[in-house]
């Protein structure tokens, strides 16, 4: 949760509620799995990994973004140079 | 009590939210999250967190039944019902059919099926199924939900494995009605008959697109409580409709004369109650008075029912439902000075769009392939 809001810079604020029906969503499809378990504190933590297919699936999603990006700076580009050619 | 051990408890108290297959894996695991994440010196959960906590457990318990994940016998009961739904329905149908046919004379069941569908006034009187003048919208509304053929096509869609289609079929016949009846300005909440139905086509709508499919449900028919159900539901019909007279009914003079004489004049609470139960002539406590032989079958087909198997109880649960809402719009008819039309119209077809609007949801979702478990049951945690 910390990750996140530093990652997304204090705009997006991860909530336990809304983290753990992520979490069931993935783990349902099989893209991550419970890795181990301590005792921190005197309560449980447990730690999730993602799966090989959860990998092949993130690979694919960052992939995706990355296209849309690029697609996107490269409009950008387009739309802050002067008008040329035919409409 | 610590600071600590009091917002500890009130994040227990909201964990309980959470189904308990859930709180089984990760209730402690959530508890060091919520209170690592608390702020320091926090008292008591607050609003977003129990709002956050709240959105979530109910989406994970959706997602349970949905899946059917936590409990087998949900699953089988849904897929059973999709296709046990239809034909129940078609049962009932015939059945009321036959004893309104029989009572009114129209003759052979093609005359009955003609007079249902082809003679705009007879049919339609015979059923009472509103108070209005009869014109060729009454006609269409009440073959609608009074007639068989809506069901027949159902069932045949239903066994031909045609599930997506089925589910369209079974939502517009519900809008069909609420589209005819709301623009001819029919008051919905005087016909409770008509809501059950309704709202039961809605409910098949929903259990298609929720259930594994129309072949899982063939395979969990199970032969013995599914002909309990229709014998049942063929009772109720009949009942309904005046009963199979004289196979069923009951020396009527002889025990009604002495159950009114318990529950005369003197006895029966007066206002609503007294209305409800009205012992008097059309009362519905004369009525069950009269047709005392087929409730007790009914009562008997469900005792059996509850006690057959998992399966059969959940799928007894599903069809209360229709029931359950249409005791509220009778309820609603019942209150003096009566609701106005619009109120009592928007309680009858709340719930049905609420039910129509969730199959199209899951709808949408299994198009976009991300339905939860409306085509397959993944497997899960606590599977």
């Amino acid at each position: 949760m910390t990750d996140v809001e530093r990652m997304s810079g204090g705009r997006v604020k991860l909530r336990p509620g809304t983290l753990y029906a992520a979490l069931d969503r993935v783990a349902a499809e099989g893209l991550v799995e419970a890795d181990r378990e301590e005792i921190v504190d005197g309560r449980l933590r447990r730690y999730y990994r993602l799966t090989p297919a959860g990998s092949r699936r993130l690979a694919a999603e960052v992939g995706r973004l990355r296209q849309n990006a690029a697609v996107a700076a490269k409009r950008l580009r387009l739309g802050t140079q002067p008008a040329g050619g035919r409409a | 009590m610590s600071t600590a051990g009091r917002l500890e408890a009130g994040y227990r108290r909201r964990l309980r939210w959470y189904p308990a297959w859930y709180r089984e894996q990760h209730e402690e695991e959530m508890l060091g999250v919520l209170m690592t994440a608390a702020r320091p010196g926090q008292r008591r959960p607050s609003v977003r967190e129990s709002a956050d906590l709240l959105w979530s457990a109910l989406k994970i318990r959706v997602r349970t039944v949905l899946r059917g994940a936590a409990s087998q016998p949900w699953a089988d009961a849904l897929s059973l019902l999709g296709v046990l739904l239809p034909l129940l329905m078609v049962v009932l149908r015939l059945t009321e059919l036959c004893v309104r046919g029989a009572e009114y004379g129209f003759g052979s069941p093609a005359d009955i099926l003609i007079g249902a569908y082809g003679d705009p006034g007879a049919y339609t009187s015979s059923f009472q199924l509103n108070p209005f003048p009869v014109a060729l919208t009454g006609n269409v509304t009440d073959a609608l939900t009074a007639g068989p053929v809506p069901p027949l096509v159902l069932a045949v869609l239903v066994w031909a494995g045609l599930r997506r289609t089925a589910a369209a079929v079974a939502a517009c016949v519900p809008l069909a009605f609420v589209t005819i009846a709301l623009t001819n300005n029919y008051t919905l909440a005087g016909g409770p008959r008509t809501d059950a139905i309704l709202y039961a086509y809605g409910l098949e709508s929903l259990v298609l697109l929720v259930s594994a499919g129309t072949s899982s449900g063939w395979r969990a028919l199970k032969w013995q409580p599914s002909v309990l159900l229709a014998a049942g539901t063929a009772a109720l019909g009949a009942a309904v409709n005046g009963g199979f007279w004289p196979l069923f009914a009951m020396p009527r003079p002889v025990r009604r004369a002495r159950a009114l004489r318990l529950l005369g004049p003197g006895h029966v609470p007066r206002g609503f109650l007294g209305r409800l139960l009205g012992a008097g002539p059309g009362g519905l406590g004369d009525w069950l008075l009269a047709q005392g032989t087929l409730v007790a079958l009914i009562v008997l087909v469900i005792v059996v029912m509850l006690a057959s198997s998992p399966v059969s109880r959940r799928i007894l649960i599903l069809l209360a439902v229709p029931f359950a809402l249409e005791s509220v719009i009778y309820a609603c008819s019942l209150v003096n000075p009566p609701l106005p039309a619009a109120v009592g119209n928007a309680v009858a077809t709340g719930p049905l769009f609420l039910i129509l609007a969730a199959a199209m949801m899951l709808s949408i979702g299994a198009e976009h392939g991300t339905g939860a478990g409306t085509t397959g049951r993944p497997s899960t945690p606590g599977g």
